[in-house]
């Protein structure tokens, strides 16, 4: 059993904290809320030098293929850092790609993914907004060698930006029968994406798609089998999410501890009072729960083993815990923590849109208890 | 990063579920977590106490239950995930011992003379012998350090006077801290003590009065001692004189994952769920065939499935030969804190069936070996017992996170 990191994840991890700190610093975060892209195209390709972008593609198509965890890692730092930009969505079609996709398609996208000039994002959700198989409404009707596309996709992050959609459709039958996922070029006309404002600034798009046409060669997988795939995207996606989530968490934990090391009332630090302290404590098992539940879950992903309910338990868990440690962050800063010009609220608006995403507490548990078999 | 046990833990695994499910059966009697029963029965408890003993001895011929020391006291040096891995399999079974020796065996080997190594490590490693631990008083709790127990040198002995709590004095033994110096520092002045508290003929020795302590439910669980003027040889000093505190700390490489707790809440968890499956209402519903049940018992293993992983973190950190002190203050707390959660929810779940005692006899088989209630009223205990919530939580935030005092 080891739960630490290798020698090249701590330096993976090191080197994109500094990137991160440096490149886009808190300065920057708030400049691109207020921005429409989200993030800047300098940014974007000064990621795709460090070779983020083509972290888990292999090196045959001009990545360094590394792993889930390695991903997971590079994640967490994204979240300490509450970086913006899409990289998240397109590491997480990245997968997808790895996962199902031909080897051409592996050679048509992953050189242009690693190489910073393909934006990608998942389009899965729909306007029910239910993460299982009877979700996925949108049609894709086969005629002639091509899909037409019928529907509807919501929360899809960064469809603004992105160079293709990869798309959960429906091709016929029902539930997870007929399931068919396709990546479809962002530009294709038919497609309309509108941004929706958000809580968290994290550029949620819906997504029409109006007699838009495919090729059936852009179906990743196989046609109508595509539900056993994505919902292995989907417990990724949730494990990415959480890896994040923990990397925000930490800093959150950090960011509170030092200001009740230095707020002084009543003639001390608040931090000697022990409500304080006892505060804290229950963040920081909040927080390192979070973080071994999470590395579990991505290790087993990343090994190919069952990990349904360790996946579950994981986004359960840093789903809830997350706004516990955010609500005792806010409780600790006091009125401060509660304005604008202060960083904490950076970290709670996203964690309170992460806590959804990929399915909240409630899912999870539902399907924890199947995979209980109660 | 890698979650798997490694193949030594693995064979120990496989080995200890063997030979637990063929070797333990609960008796009847809760031998986990000091309650030695659910009864007032001074007999029955004893019978429970020897049945723990020979189990015990069955683990001392299987050669496991000094894995954990080093080897030149007879141990196997066994690495701490191999320790953690046996544990957590004889905690999910209830087995009522796994790694002997207690806290004073560490001690012992560091601090020992020659002849208490030689008289009481083969006998604690035979499970011959047991201490009374003498460490809490009435007014020394979570500040154990301020204990005043007094002992003054008079010629070759210490004459002790003074008053210990919470342990059990039933023990010929009993390893104790006393105070003997009460000028110094409060850590300074403390001396550690092996000493006889019953002679060879099972009598208390002269200066020594026990008196037994009920439970909340009636349940004769601990002891008061009263020390007056009770003469202990100096040579049975542990350590140095005013070093006590210290040599107490010794702990050497033994696991601290508190890795038993998730492993019997797990086992609860599924006797529970096969409890519901027999339970049936009217229209053959279940309790887990309601939807808010459902969800409870999912968010209990979502919190045991997290909690074990924080105590695989402890394990992990030993293994790599850093010291845990947060981490080991997490789990203990978070593990009491769910212990009672789940506890308390269980018994809610099974309304007047989650009240009845295991002295109704097997016939109403209820979860968890029918002591669901015994130890719903146990998990009150836990949290206060061997460092309380708020001590590990100051622990947390002050070693841990360095904040002021």
């Amino acid at each position: 059993m080891d739960l630490g990191l290798t020698e090249d994840q701590e330096m993976l991890r090191s080197m994109a904290r500094d990137f991160i700190e440096q490149e886009t610093p808190r300065a920057f975060v708030r400049d691109m809320e207020e921005d429409d892209r989200g993030f800047t195209a300098e940014m974007w390709q000064k990621i795709a030098q460090v070779g983020w972008l083509g972290l888990i593609v292999p090196e045959e198509h001009g990545g360094t293929g590394q792993n889930l965890v390695d991903l997971g890692i590079l994640m967490e730092e994204v979240g300490h850092g509450v970086m913006p930009g899409p990289l998240f969505n397109t590491a997480l079609v990245t997968v997808a790609i790895l996962d199902s996709g031909s080897d051409a398609q592996k050679a048509e996208y992953l050189p242009r993914i690693a190489a910073g000039d393909l934006i990608a994002t998942a389009a899965i959700l729909e306007p029910y907004s239910r993460l299982d198989a009877n979700g996925i409404n949108l049609t894709a009707e086969m005629s002639g060698g091509n899909y037409t596309l019928n529907g509807t996709k919501m929360f899809v992050e960064n469809a603004h930006a992105a160079d293709y959609l990869l798309v959960a459709a429906r091709s016929g039958g029902s539930g997870e029968d007929g399931v068919t996922l396709l990546l479809v070029d962002a530009r294709s006309q038919g497609v309309a994406v509108e941004k929706l404002k958000t809580i968290a600034t994290d550029n949620q798009c819906e997504v029409t798609f109006s007699n838009v046409s495919v090729p059936a060669a852009n179906v990743l997988g196989t046609a109508g089998n595509g539900w056993e795939p994505l919902r292995l995207l989907l417990q990724k996606g949730a494990a990415l999410r959480c890896c994040q989530m923990v990397g925000a968490l930490q800093e959150v934990l950090d960011m509170t501890v030092e200001y009740v090391k230095n707020r002084v009332q009543f003639g001390r630090p608040i931090g000697s009072f022990q409500a304080i302290q006892h505060y804290c404590a229950n963040m920081a098992t909040d927080v390192d729960g979070s973080r071994f539940i999470t590395y579990q879950a991505i290790w087993r992903l990343g090994e190919g083993l069952p990990s349904d309910l360790e996946v579950s338990s994981a986004k359960a868990w840093v789903s809830d815990s997350a706004q516990r440690v955010a609500a005792t962050a806010h409780q600790c800063h006091g009125a401060i923590g509660f304005t604008q010009e202060h960083d904490l609220q950076l970290f709670t608006r996203r964690l309170k849109a992460w806590e959804v995403s990929f399915g909240d507490g409630d899912y999870h548990r539902e399907r924890v208890a199947q995979a209980m078999n109660i | 990063m890698d979650f798997r046990f490694s193949q030594e833990a693995q064979t120990i695994r496989d080995e200890a579920e063997d030979f637990v499910t063929k070797e333990w059966q609960n008796p009847g009697y809760d031998l986990t977590g000091g309650l030695a029963g659910w009864h007032g029965d001074e007999e029955t408890r004893e019978a429970g106490h020897e049945v723990a003993r020979q189990f015990a001895k069955k683990l001392v011929g299987r050669g496991w239950y000094t894995m954990h020391w080093p080897s030149e006291y007879g141990g196997q040096d066994a690495s701490i995930e191999k320790q953690l891995a046996y544990r957590e399999v004889m905690s999910y079974h209830d087995a009522p011992a796994a790694l002997g020796g207690g806290l004073v065996a560490p001690v012992l080997m560091v601090h020992g003379q020659e002849w208490q190594k030689q008289l009481f490590l083969p006998q604690l490693a035979n499970a011959d012998i047991e201490f009374a631990q003498g460490f809490s008083e009435p007014d020394a709790g979570s500040d154990l350090a301020g204990l005043k127990t007094r002992a003054v040198r008079d010629g070759d002995d210490y004459v002790v006077s003074g008053q210990k709590i919470w342990g059990t004095y039933r023990n010929d033994w009993i390893h104790i801290l006393v105070r003997t110096d009460p000028d110094a520092p409060k850590h300074r002045g403390i001396t550690y003590l092996l000493a006889r508290l019953k002679d060879e003929d099972g009598n208390y020795m002269p200066g020594i009065q026990v008196r037994g302590i009920q439970d909340g439910t009636g349940n004769h669980r601990w002891d008061e001692l009263f020390m007056e003027n009770w003469r202990v040889p100096a040579n049975n000093i542990l350590g140095e004189e005013n070093r006590g505190w210290y040599a107490a700390m010794t702990t050497l490489s033994f696991e601290r994952s508190n890795i038993g707790r998730p492993a019997q809440l797990l086992r609860t968890l599924e006797q529970f769920i096969d409890w519901c499956s027999r339970v049936r209402d009217e229209g053959g519903d279940t309790p887990i065939d309601r939807a808010e049940i459902r969800h409870r018992l999912a968010e209990w293993r979502v919190r045991v499935e997290t909690l074990r992983s924080l105590c695989y973190r402890v394990g992990w950190m030993q293994s790599e030969g850093m010291i845990p002190q947060k981490e080991s203050s997490m789990v203990k707390f978070a593990g009491d804190e769910l212990f009672q959660h789940i506890y308390r929810g269980l018994a809610q779940i099974m309304d007047g069936y989650g009240n009845l005692l295991p002295t109704n006899g097997p016939r109403f088989s209820l979860p968890d070996d029918n002591f669901l209630p015994a130890r719903g009223w146990q998990s009150i205990g836990t949290s206060i017992g061997g460092g309380t919530r708020e001590i590990q939580k100051n622990i947390i935030a002050q070693r841990g996170l360095g904040l002021p005092r």
